[in-house]
């Protein structure tokens, strides 16, 4: 029972983002009071949505470089129909297609067209750049007051944007409890093994992105809601964060290994260490230098010791797998 | 795909798909404006595909190194290197040699502290880059708040935008870079060792292959190329500031792989890399020259780089 939690892919991620919410806590004690977690949730909301998307991308051994840009399409595309006197409920709809869509479109290039995913979706952050700009080459807009004030509100104490959070972690469930998300584990840790199984792996490359585009558009959304306004270029920084959030939360690049509870780890991890820089006093222009070093070595001591833990728990079973063989190379 | 293409006529011809593009990018241009062929614009184009060659050229070794290799830290060296050579060099020439030494050993550093974490951590190189370069950002930030960033010194602003007999001597040191990429890949030892150790890192191991020096070599030959890069890049845009390399990264890994070098290792050529390079900017430049806002010239160079990746390089299965 015990082994089963350590030799869990997501289990450093958990260590790591438990020191750090200790060491985030010990700097700045006021850091669970309501206002201050209500600026942090409110700030991190759409990069822990936004990994969840990277998650399924990367899981089917992809990877998604149009995090960012998808993003911020979605944010300024949802502002443009609110100028445009679009209802919430409206509004919420057209951009949940739209994810759907730039999902589709990533989807159909890598799985269907046998685009190289870091190549396809590089290029498609391009076109979804170049129409965010298009919408809206400056900051500035206004999202609906209601929807703004609900999302920088809090309920008995808890803010509501972590309960939305908690809602976005249930539609997670669904996916890592379906059978998709084993046929695309599956795909993700032998494409060939997989396809000789009789897998569908194009058509499970192609949903998995499609899949990827309803968290992109969620991401987007709650940025538009809880920023207030529309900016083209404020996600810009999600594609790498993601994909560091992802890594520390336990996924492999390699794709089949890893669960989406653990990038929102990673993710959480990587949002606590700029408070954590901020909290202990430096000056900004020290705070990305950093961050920069304690991703790097969060990045470093998590994919060392997930390996470390995977061979002592591979050992300890005794099961031929070829992967061990691999990651020894 | 490439069994069919072998069978072609065209396939003899090195590059045919790449020259291809090209000469339909260049009608194009014709088309759209008759100044797109003048000396001038020409001469532009190959000063900034040499420019991006040179930042592609480390790329181009990484990902021939193979073992999933990529450096996402070229964007980042390159602005520390140009924020650098701004800090220190003034506006002077006297501080231009040690500045040089400088930056360019600096770059090498970064790569061989990439190549030790691919190495001897075994971490995806990925990882690694992405985790070095979110590190450089963080340096160029705070030595940018030391030292702010200055207009370059004639020479250095020479290397940029001047000419020498009539060529910009950005397409002079591209094309030397090209000749000495070249004879390196084909004709010395390390670069025989670095397609076997691209195509097969077990075989070449067994063969006795020095795979740890040629894998440390490549990341540093990746960094110490991408200084040089920033380098020049200071010198064209004539100016410095935090985000200035950042769009190369990406940008080399693409003309690399448009370039025909294979993500998966072990094969490709640098002048490849060096047509990838040409069709990148000439996208761009025929985009300028259709008078595009940038917005559009982002989708449409989007389309037009998933045509060309289409075209060029799709996956085997």
């Amino acid at each position: 029972m015990l082994r089963q939690v350590w030799s869990h892919p997501s289990f450093p991620a958990g260590v790591l983002a438990v020191l750090a919410l200790v060491f985030a806590l010990s700097v700045n004690p006021g850091l669970l009071s309501t206002g201050s977690m209500i600026g942090w949730s409110t700030s991190q909301l759409g990069l822990w949505t936004a990994v969840l998307g990277q998650t399924l991308a990367l899981m089917g051994r992809g990877i998604d470089l149009s995090v960012g840009a998808g993003v911020s399409l979605v944010n300024v595309a949802a502002i443009a129909l609110f100028e445009a006197g679009w209802p919430l409920g409206g509004t919420i709809a057209a951009m949940l297609i739209l994810g759907l869509l730039i999902g589709a479109a990533n989807g159909v290039l890598i799985g269907w067209l046998r685009l190289n995913p870091l190549l396809a979706t590089f290029a498609t952050s391009f076109v979804l750049l170049g129409l965010a700009l298009q919408i809206r080459s400056a900051p500035g807009g206004m999202a609906p007051m209601a929807a703004v004030m609900f999302m920088n509100g809090a309920t008995w104490g808890i803010p509501n944007a972590m309960l939305v959070f908690v809602l976005v972690l249930l539609l997670w469930g669904l996916v890592a409890r379906s059978a998709f998300w084993l046929r695309l584990r599956a795909t993700g840790a032998d494409p060939v093994r997989a396809w000789n199984s009789g897998l569908p792996t194009a058509g499970i490359k192609v949903m998995s992105y499609v899949m990827a585009g309803v968290f992109t558009a969620l991401s987007g959304l709650f940025v538009t809601f809880c920023v207030g306004a529309g900016d083209p270029l404020f996600a810009q920084p999600y594609t790498l964060l993601t994909i560091a959030g992802a890594v520390i939360g336990g996924v492999s690049l390699a794709g089949g290994t890893g669960s989406g509870y653990g990038a929102v780890l990673g993710a959480v991890f990587v949002g606590l260490t700029s408070d954590i820089a901020l909290g202990i006093g430096v000056s900004p222009f020290w705070q990305q230098l950093i961050v920069g070093c304690v991703l790097l070595a969060g990045l470093a001591v998590v994919v060392r010791s997930g390996r470390w833990l995977k061979a002592k728990s591979d050992r300890a079973v005794i099961r031929p797998t070829a992967e061990a063989g691999e990651s020894a190379a | 795909m490439m069994a069919l293409a072998r069978r072609h006529p065209l396939s003899r011809i090195p590059h045919a798909g790449s020259l291809g593009m090209i000469l339909l990018l260049l009608v194009a241009g014709r088309l759209v404006n008759p100044s797109f062929l003048s000396a001038m614009n020409l001469w532009a184009v190959l000063s900034i595909s040499a420019l991006l060659a040179v930042a592609s050229a480390g790329q181009t070794l990484v990902i021939i190194s193979g073992n999933q290799g990529i450096d996402l830290s070229v964007g980042a060296i390159m602005t520390l290197t140009a924020l650098m050579v701004s800090g220190m060099a003034g506006s002077s020439n006297e501080a231009v040699p040690l500045t040089l030494a400088v930056v360019l050993t600096l770059g090498a550093l970064i790569g061989l502290a990439n190549g030790i974490g691919v190495r001897f951590l075994a971490l995806y190189p990925l990882v690694v880059t992405l985790g070095v370069s979110f590190v450089i950002e963080g340096l160029a930030l705070v030595y940018a708040q030391s030292q702010p960033p200055q207009m370059p010194g004639p020479l250095i602003e020479s290397i940029g935008i001047g000419r020498f007999l009539g060529i910009p001597w950005l397409v002079l040191i591209g094309a030397v870079v090209t000749v000495l990429m070249t004879l390196l890949l084909r004709f010395t030892r390390y670069g025989r060792q670095l397609y076997l150790v691209g195509s097969n890192i077990r075989a070449a191991q067994m063969a006795g292959v020095p795979v740890t020096r040629v894998v440390l070599i490549t990341y540093s030959a990746s960094g110490l190329l991408a200084a040089v890069a920033g380098v020049l890049l200071y010198g064209y845009v004539a100016s410095a500031n935090l985000s200035i390399g950042a769009p190369y990264t990406m940008m080399a890994i693409a003309a690399t792989v448009i370039g025909g070098t294979a993500l998966s290792g072990g094969s490709g050529s640098f002048i490849g890399t060096v047509l990838g390079a040409v069709i990148f900017s000439l996208i761009s430049n025929l985009l300028i020259m259709l008078g595009l806002g940038p917005a559009l010239r982002y989708a449409i160079s989007g389309l037009v780089l998933i045509f060309v990746l289409f075209a060029t390089s799709r996956d085997a299965a």
